[in-house]
């Protein structure tokens, strides 16, 4: 059974992986993400790390600083990775 | 030029500049927030001010090795730019949250690293307009998430409903093809009705929520347990309210939905978009 606030702290989580990784203010010229310490890789930015499907991948665990509030009775397993854009 | 006073001196063309938020040129950088690999500082331009801390390249495990730079060292303590990490990211949030609580600024996504305050410069002034345009619209406004989980049952009613049609059709046509383009058929037909009932859901939150968001966002049915997810700007004033409202909203759809809000964030969802990135000048460390 997991916890309430694990779900909630999880949820966040992804809420922020999905800002910080596919949105807000993009400066074009030379850009450098660090996702792990492997080889460059040239892509383009906007189909690198496209959502928080990919951090899923990269599996992040941690606390959320954001306020989150809303019912997590549950201890069921909840599929939120698969972010959409709008 | 611009004016980027670091608080080191600017000869070391080994590291480059972590960029955190954008903001009119009179922006400070909070006293008591350190950066990714140092101070915070502010590169300014044409009226506009960039946030940014100083930091070395990522080194690679095998260079890390041979500098004899611990696998577990940490990034912030050796000023190298940070990876995707749920801790580096929070961080990120961190500062960023600190630099919109003090003035009117842009969220900037996490890793974005310029070589040095000359390009910097080049690329406030490159999208001066954009910037101060969206400074002007989202500076001071924050925004906050919503999604919708199904409940089990929603989504069990919906397969029920297409599996029946999909088991009449097959035993009235018991060939291979059109028990296939049957189940297809019935797929849809259950994906209709989430989409049908998502909307529904989300026309109704739209109704119910207050104080009405500046702008809205909404996704439906980004995947099969997610009816909906959605992004509301707000005032900042109207954080409370607007957490109320939800709060009744939430209870009022608790047969059909588990309803979750996050927040309040930095607009990051709401910048206006880039129209053109150039691929050969991004790169990544993939894992």
């Amino acid at each position: 059974m997991r916890e309430p606030n694990a779900e909630k702290r999880e949820v966040t989580l992804l809420e922020l992986v999905d800002r910080l990784l596919d949105r807000g203010v993009t400066l074009t010229g030379d850009i450098t993400i660090s996702v792990a310490d492997v080889d460059l890789i040239v892509l383009g930015l906007r189909l690198m790390l496209a959502s928080a499907e990919r951090m899923e991948q990269l599996r992040v665990s941690g606390p959320a600083p954001a306020a989150l509030t809303g019912p997590a009775e549950s201890g069921e397993s909840d599929d939120t990775g698969e972010a959409a854009h709008g | 030029m611009g004016e980027w006073n670091a608080p080191e001196a600017l000869g070391d063309t080994a590291q480059r500049l972590y960029v955190y938020a954008i903001g009119a040129a009179d922006i400070a950088a909070p006293a008591q927030v350190v950066g990714f690999g140092g101070p915070l500082f502010v590169v300014r331009r044409h009226g506009l001010g960039a946030v940014v801390s100083r930091v070395r390249p990522s080194a690679r495990p095998d260079q890390r090795r041979a500098s004899g730079i611990s696998e577990t060292t940490d990034e912030a303590l050796d000023g190298a730019a940070p990876t995707a990490s749920g801790e580096n990211l929070l961080r990120h949030e961190a500062i960023v949250e600190a630099i919109c609580a003090g003035a009117a600024a842009l969220p900037v996504r996490f890793g974005v690293i310029l070589p040095d305050g000359a390009a910097v410069e080049r690329a406030l002034e490159r999208q001066r307009d954009t910037l101060r345009a969206d400074l002007l619209r989202i500076g001071d406004k924050v925004e906050m998430g919503v999604i919708a989980l199904w409940n089990p049952v929603a989504t069990q009613e919906a397969e029920v409903s297409a599996e029946e049609t999909s088991a009449a059709d097959q035993r009235a046509e018991p060939r291979p093809g059109l028990a296939y383009l049957r189940a297809r058929q019935a797929q849809y037909q259950r994906s209709a009705t989430m989409r049908a009932r998502a909307e529904r859901l989300g026309d109704a939150l739209d109704a119910e929520l207050r104080p009405r968001p500046l702008q809205t966002q909404r996704a439906l049915c980004p995947s099969p347990r997610l009816a909906l997810r959605a992004v509301h700007l707000l005032e900042r004033a109207q954080v409370g309210a607007f957490g109320e409202a939800f709060d009744a909203a939430r209870r009022r759809h608790a047969a059909e939905a588990r309803l979750l809000l996050s927040g309040p964030w930095p607009p990051y969802s709401f910048v206006t978009a880039q129209r053109s990135i150039t691929p050969a000048h991004a790169s990544a460390h993939i894992q």
